[in-house]
């Protein structure tokens, strides 16, 4: 029987948000339309208990469009009241969405309910029709909620979140915030953090501050092994730095990366083959002269004018020491070799960043003599016992006071700066210098122990003066004052080699006019031996005790003619012999030969030893035979003995 | 036979009745009261057994008697309580129409002179319905009287 029913709904909705699921609690008492019939007046409203019905909740929008519908099959209780969760029902076909998806949009939207009370059939009823208003648009009315507030869905914030009275505030899972963030108090990441975008530290505090006081950094990294690793995207290279220091004036430095074709064109880089090429070069002319040497010590030649040809026999002690000059300056020259190919597969292992800075030299802070002497960058001062004054006589090293290095070691006890001052070690830095200075110059001390240089042309320099180099000045001067002058300390290497190439070329010339003069000599003791009698046997006399010289058989005529030279054959017993006198007099002037690579690989590869044995014989035959030819092309008469 | 002296009496009377009424339904909780003040009229038939003889000396001073009544009341007043709402009952659709009741009883008499006589009596009453009633509802009344009387006979000639 379909049953008439008016119903007065006492309806309360209540968001319950559980753990587990969510929805909006409903509660209504059913009442019976259909009055209680008693004589007189009928009693109306009557609750209708223990009675089945269904009801169907639907949430609508603004424009009456179902956004939301479910249906609950249920029995009124004893007073007629029913309890129901909406979200919890069975969700209808034409719903669109589930509850939980439901777009909470601040848009209106209503609640409908439909009854159906029929026994027998589903016949809906509208039951009510109430505007949501309150509870469900909580995100933008007023919530005091005095308990705990668990939302298991996504939550959106439209408006400001403050959680106030210092209350912390916790998230177990991932944070992401768009937009611009602000902390005003400490700020503590347990964990492994990502920062993505560009970082700025402003400290709170005062600028400036104890630069010795830790407290002054704004970023300190503290608690590891390890300290700050930068990786930059993509290969290494001059554009990419790793780290670039400013001040308020532009960049004043920059830590950048290198490759090896930068570092192929490194100035410095090439400076310093530069250096290695020229030392490979000056031992390998020492090895030359070494073999010319034992060309020398191999030949004899006759000075006996007069008396027929004296031969002498080379002295086997002297053959022997210049063999063995030749293995010294053979090893030399595999250290020599050695060096810059270490020095490579360093630069090329290391290859990596290179520091940059407007700062040109290394410097390290060095004590002062007397703690009260001031020193002004660029003045010359010298070094005694490790200590500094302007004082450059009898000084172990000229050295400069730096303006601004850029990277300065031996850092002084905090508190006892006064007592030290920054001494340039190598590179670019100015320096007091009185007078006319032509870049290449040479920069040496006044000698009036006022830290002030004077410049000196390298023509004009004496060897007496090559320990006060303080360096070379890369700029130049044209007034009669003191300025401040570039100056390349610490590369003197360069310097001292191109002095003792000249000197090398002035011993050279020297050698020929002695050449020369022993020439006139054996003329003239031929002239005198031909004019005053006697005079061939004393002279032979003094020869055999001065060279101790032997006498040979005159078996070749050749070898009665006057000024000839005779050529002997260098032996692999002369060889292994000069070997052993270098092994010996290496060991006495006390080096480890065993740490030297060549006499390491002497001593291991057998076939090594054969090898250099067989060119040092090679060597020295070629050289026999480029001064055996030369003794012909000069008129000499010469003679190989073998 | 005088009309007087015959058994058959008829009686027409005037009443004021009051009934009142309480009902209560556990499973709805309403509970309801009625008070109704009714004025009717009576027409009633009495046919009188071992009536007496007009005899003075004659000592026969009991007599029985039937008595039916058709009667008719109209609510003057009334008022009916609803879960401590209080209604007006006039106008109301089963108090807005005249009652009729049919009574019927038995009057045990006692002579004291022929003129006089004192009574006892029962007399049970049903309502009936007339009319068409739109609810479910019946309103009924059913009266239990029991009366004790003194009746002076007026007419009766000595």
């Amino acid at each position: 029987m379909k049953k008439l029913i008016s119903i007065v709904l006492s309806c309360y909705v209540i968001i319950n948000l559980f753990a587990q699921s969510q929805g909006i609690n409903y509660q209504a008492v059913i009442i019976d339309k259909t009055p209680q019939e008693v004589p007189g007046r009928d009693i109306t409203g009557n609750i209708l208990p223990n009675h089945p019905l269904m009801v169907r909740f639907s949430i609508l929008d603004a424009a009456g469009t179902i956004q939301y519908q479910e249906e609950h099959t249920t029995t009124t209780d004893m007073y007629g009241m029913i309890n129901l969760v909406i979200g919890w029902g069975t969700q209808t076909a034409i719903s669109p969405v589930s509850f939980t998806d439901i777009d909470w949009d601040g848009t209106p939207k209503a609640l409908k309910v439909d009854l159906s009370l029929s026994d027998t059939e589903i016949f809906y009823t509208d039951f009510s029709y109430e505007e949501l208003t309150f509870i469900p648009y909580a995100f933008h009315k007023n919530i005091t909620a005095t308990g705990s507030l668990a939302v298991d869905g996504m939550t959106s914030l439209k408006n400001r979140l403050e959680v106030t009275n210092g209350s912390p505030t916790f998230l177990s899972g991932d944070l992401t915030v768009n937009e611009k963030t602000t902390l005003h108090n400490n700020f503590t990441v347990n964990a492994i953090s990502n920062l993505n975008g560009q970082v700025t530290i402003n400290p709170d505090f005062e600028t400036g501050g104890d630069a010795s006081s830790y407290e002054s950094y704004p970023l300190r990294v503290e608690g590891g092994n390890q300290g700050i690793a930068v990786m930059i995207n993509g290969s290494r290279s001059s554009n990419n730095n790793f780290i670039t220091f400013w001040d308020e004036e532009n960049i004043q430095g920059r830590i950048e990366g290198q490759t090896t074709v930068e570092l192929l064109t490194d100035p410095e880089y090439i400076f310093d083959n530069v250096l290695f090429a020229n030392e490979i070069i000056r031992s390998t002319v020492d090895v030359a002269k070494a073999s010319a040497a034992i060309v020398s010590a191999s030949s004899s030649s006759t000075a006996c004018a007069g008396l027929g040809a004296c031969v002498t026999a080379p002295i086997p002690s002297l053959i022997a020491g210049a063999i063995a000059e030749l293995v010294m300056e053979s090893a030399n020259l595999a250290l020599v070799i050695a060096e810059p190919v270490l020095y490579n597969v360093f630069k090329h292992t290391n290859i990596g960043v290179t520091y940059q800075s407007g700062a040109g030299d290394y410097a390290e802070w060095l004590p002062k003599e007397t703690a009260t002497e001031k020193f002004l960058p660029g003045d010359i001062v010298g070094v005694k016992a490790g200590k500094i004054s302007k004082s450059t006589d009898n000084a172990d090293h000229i050295m400069i006071i730096s303006r601004n290095p850029i990277v300065l070691g031996n850092m002084p006890e905090e508190g006892k700066e006064a007592d030290y001052e920054k001494v340039a070690f190598m590179g670019q830095v100015p320096v007091k210098v009185l007078g006319k200075v032509e870049p290449g110059d040479y920069i040496l001390p006044s000698g009036q122990n006022n830290g002030i240089g004077i410049a000196m042309s390298p023509d004009e320099i004496q060897p007496e003066q090559y320990p006060m180099i303080v360096g070379t000045a890369w700029s130049g001067s044209e007034l009669f004052k003191i300025n401040y002058v570039n100056v390349a300390v610490g590369l003197n290497t360069n310097d001292i080699a191109k002095l003792g190439v000249k000197q090398e070329q002035k011993i050279e010339e020297q050698e020929k006019e002695i050449n020369n003069l022993k020439e006139q000599i054996n003329q003239m003791n031929n002239v005198l031996a031909q004019l005053v009698p006697g005079y061939s046997p004393l002279i032979q006399n003094n020869q055999k005790k001065s060279t101790s010289s032997i006498s040979l058989p005159h078996t070749d005529p050749a070898l009665q003619e006057e000024n000839t030279v005779i050529y002997y054959k260098i032996t692999r017993e002369q060889i292994l012999e000069g070997i052993d006198v270098a092994e010996k007099t290496l060991k006495e002037k006390g080096v480890d030969i065993n740490e030297n690579p060549f006499f390491k690989k002497m001593g291991t590869e057998p076939e090594f030893k054969e090898k250099f044995i067989n060119e040092a014989l090679i060597s020295i035959e070629n050289e026999i035979e480029k001064s055996y030819q030369k003794d012909i092309k000069s008129g000499v008469k010469a003679i190989k003995m073998y | 036979m005088s009309l007087f002296q015959s058994p058959l009496h008829i009686s027409l009377g005037v009443a004021h009745d009051k009934f009142g009424a309480t009902s209560s339904d556990l499973e709805l909780g309403n509970y309801s009261e009625w008070e109704a003040a009714f004025l009717g009229a009576n027409l009633g038939v009495d046919y009188e057994f071992l009536q007496p003889r007009m005899n003075p000396s004659q000592h026969d001073k009991f007599s029985f008697s039937v008595k039916g009544i058709f009667g008719t009341d109209y609510l003057i007043k009334g008022k009916q309580k609803l879960n401590n709402q209080v209604y007006d009952l006039t106008g109301v659709e089963e108090f807005d129409n005249p009652v009729f009741f049919l009574k019927g009883g038995a009057t045990f008499n006692y002579y004291i002179t022929r003129s006089y006589v004192a009574y006892g009596q029962y007399i049970f009453g049903r309502s009936i319905l007339f009319g068409n009633y739109n609810g479910q509802e019946q309103l009924r009344f059913i009266t239990h009287n029991v009366n004790i009387g003194f009746s002076v006979s007026l007419f009766y000639n000595r």
